[in-house]
């Protein structure tokens, strides 16, 4: 098991200043402690909050590495020195030195005793092997780090005193610019939501059920005459096409693959089907329903079978799974009728 | 505790019902609920004769005790048989017991679960009744038989149990009801058409089945009226494929039931839908028929929520029966033309 690190003194207020100092800027927001534990909130609640952290502060996950129990920056790591030395003291003091360790251990620790047919289960048909099987310091450090990312650019970062704002299924959304930033009314916590999330995504990563208006595909591969469409579970991936964002697709002889592939969305019932119907038109293949019908059950098939097996079961983690099945099953049930994306932009080749 | 009653008394109801031009043969009761083969491996039959079968409509309880009704078209001796079956087998022999057992599980669960049974899953009479009348609704559909689109008593085929590979009611030349074949141990009778709501309303218990029907659902396209059913055996025969009935009346559209999902026949019973949506001249059957699909999956996702933080045996078996019918309801893949 994993040594504690004892988390540093280092008040609040004198860490927001050298963050300020920095490029940040942090309006409103004080530390506290909601529902989910440590988190942020609104010092004013009426108030609007503002949380920038500028893109010199935005760590990559490949530049941070833990040595004897603390969460370092790699000596690689393209970064100025106060910002190195702002980063691994907010981390002790605030971030895997405070609650950050233990939220986190006790996550792997509850998931290491579930039942092992539910564990057997949750690493063949959910992907959560790295959160269940080798050195279990490792899983521990991997998941603080995939609980507390978000997305910027092409990669994932951590970002300094945001990512201690707990998930919320109406929480800000986080803007991308030239900095990454949170701003709006947060009323009491202020919470941040994923974008491109749903109910088994924000469960591998934080471990509780949440509703979310989307569901996507676990990764299959089906075949539609003569070709194969491998489906991923990549949601970071995807390209706009009018107001809908879409996945990736690539396509070769034989092959489409699409990085990810929406099953159900609350406020877009027939977009779906109707991405699938267009993509696939769009390379030749007519005849996508039965493909995406397959597709659905496939999905339906796994969360019923996860339901199936904890039905003998209780605890809050079994409580939690269950509900994720279930909010998963309900989202992907939001797929009603299709309807056409708008063409998707010429290349300059083609202009 | 019921015992099962002493082999001279199931030798005499025998000799009765066989007097009254019944059959069995190689058959004895199995326990206070169930038959079996005499000799395992034999053939066993069972054949009830028309007047031994008793509608439904015609059975009436007076001060606990079940009777035929006054009136009915039964005779003196079948009267007296039916009584003294029931009296001794069927009813007074832990048909009673059993139903009660299954109304108490019911009224234990908390009343807003209750009213959604009783509205959505079809369940008022088990769960709205006075408990009394609720024990005698229960017992009689649990040992009904439907037999030319009716609701028929058929005294020892009743006793035995459904199992998921149980045999199908026949008939034979003279008319009679027969269920006949082979077993090493207890005869089962199917289950039918249902699905496993349906085995649930009517048995209590939940099992897997490959299909799925559609619930009650009414919806409006433009100024026509389409109404789906749960008539599971109110159905035709086309081109091999059991077809529930459509009729119309004013614009407006009814279906007896739909099949939503089939493990076999995945592309069926959106098949079926177009096929019957065209003779109606409704367009636009693709996402109608999506909308019946979200609609069913909707109401057994909230159901299964409801339960969630419930605990019981009852609870169990709800929750069991929802996942049966999502995964039946879950192959639902394609489309067939017919």
């Amino acid at each position: 098991m994993e040594q504690g690190t004892p988390s540093q003194p280092w008040h609040w207020n004198e860490m927001l200043e050298e963050f300020c100092a920095l490029g940040g800027a942090a309006k409103n927001i004080v530390p506290g402690s909601g529902r989910s534990g440590a988190g942020l909130f609104a010092n004013k609640p009426l108030d609007e909050v503002l949380l920038r952290v500028p893109r010199n502060l935005l760590l990559r996950l490949d530049d941070i590495e833990f040595i004897d129990g603390q969460s370092r920056v790699r000596e690689t790591a393209r970064i100025s020195e106060s910002e190195r030395r702002f980063f691994e003291r907010y981390q002790a003091a605030f971030s895997w030195g405070a609650e950050g360790r233990a939220k986190t251990v006790a996550f792997i620790t509850a998931l290491e005793a579930l039942p092992a047919e539910i564990r057997e289960l949750l690493i063949a048909d959910f992907a959560m092997g790295y959160l269940l099987e080798g050195d279990q310091t490792r899983r521990i450090q991997i998941q603080f780090l995939a609980s507390r990312a978000v997305r910027w650019q092409d990669g994932r970062v951590i970002a300094p005193v945001l990512e201690l704002a707990n998930f919320g299924v109406d929480g800000l959304r986080c803007e991308r610019g030239l900095h990454l930033q949170i701003q709006g009314y947060a009323h009491e916590e202020v919470t941040i939501r994923h974008v491109a999330e749903d109910a088994c995504a924000t469960f591998s990563r934080i471990g509780a059920a949440y509703r979310q208006p989307v569901a996507f595909s676990f990764p299959i591969t089906v075949r539609i005459e003569d070709r194969e469409i491998v489906i991923g579970r990549n949601t970071g991936e995807g390209v706009m096409r009018g107001r809908d964002r879409v996945p990736a697709m690539t396509v070769d002889d034989h092959r489409i693959t699409l990085s990810h592939l929406m099953l159900g969305h609350g406020k877009n019932p027939r977009l779906p089907r109707g991405t699938f119907r267009t993509l696939l038109r769009e390379v030749g293949l007519s005849n996508a329903d039965g493909a995406f019908d397959r597709i659905v059950r496939f999905n339906a098939l796994k969360l019923i079978g996860l339901l199936k097996a904890l039905e003998p079961h209780e605890g809050p983690l079994i409580a939690a799974l269950r509900a994720m099945a279930r909010y998963q099953l309900e989202a992907m049930n939001d797929c009603v009728g299709s309807r056409d994306l708008a063409p998707a932009a010429l290349s300059t080749g083609e202009l | 505790m019921v015992e099962p009653p002493a082999a001279s008394e199931w030798g005499d109801l025998l000799s009765e019902f066989r007097a009254r031009g019944g059959v069995a043969d190689n058959v004895e009761q199995a326990g206070v609920r169930g038959l079996r083969a005499c000799e395992p491996g034999k053939p066993f039959l069972l054949r009830v004769p028309a007047n031994l079968r008793f509608p439904l409509g015609d059975i009436e309880f007076v001060a606990d005790a079940i009777r035929i009704r006054a009136g009915a078209g039964a005779g003196d001796a079948e009267r007296q048989f039916f009584e003294r079956y029931q009296d001794l087998i069927s009813w007074g022999g832990g048909g009673r017991l059993e139903s009660a057992a299954l109304v108490s599980l019911y009224d234990a669960l908390p009343p807003e679960l209750r009213t959604s049974l009783a509205g959505v899953f079809g369940m008022r009479e088990l769960v709205e009744d006075g408990n009394a009348e609720s024990i005698r609704r229960q017992f009689l559909r649990n040992r009904m038989i439907y037999w030319n689109n009716k609701q028929i008593f058929a005294p020892i085929v009743e006793l035995a149990r459904r199992g998921e590979n149980g045999i199908p009611i026949s008939s034979d030349q003279h008319g009679s009801l027969v269920l006949e074949g082979r077993t090493d141990g207890e005869i089962f009778l199917t289950y039918g058409p249902h699905d496993s709501l349906g085995i649930f309303r009517r048995h209590g218990v939940a099992v897997a089945r490959p299909h799925a029907f559609s619930l009650p659902f009414t919806t409006k396209i433009g100024s026509m009226g389409l109404s789906i059913g749960r008539n599971v055996t109110a159905r035709r025969e086309r081109d091999g494929v059991a077809m529930p009935l459509l009729s119309s009346q004013s614009g407006d559209h009814y279906l007896s039931h739909l099949m939503v999902g089939n493990a076999k026949f995945p592309r069926l019973s959106r098949g079926i839908f177009e096929a019957l949506m065209r003779e109606a001249g409704i367009a636009d059957s693709a996402q109608l028929f999506d909308r019946v699909m979200h609609f069913n999956r909707g109401r057994f996702l909230q159901l299964l929520g409801a339960l969630e933080p419930l605990r019981g045996d009852m609870v169990a078996r709800l929750r069991s029966m929802v996942l049966f019918q999502l995964e039946a309801l879950s192959h639902c893949v394609g489309t067939c033309e017919l």
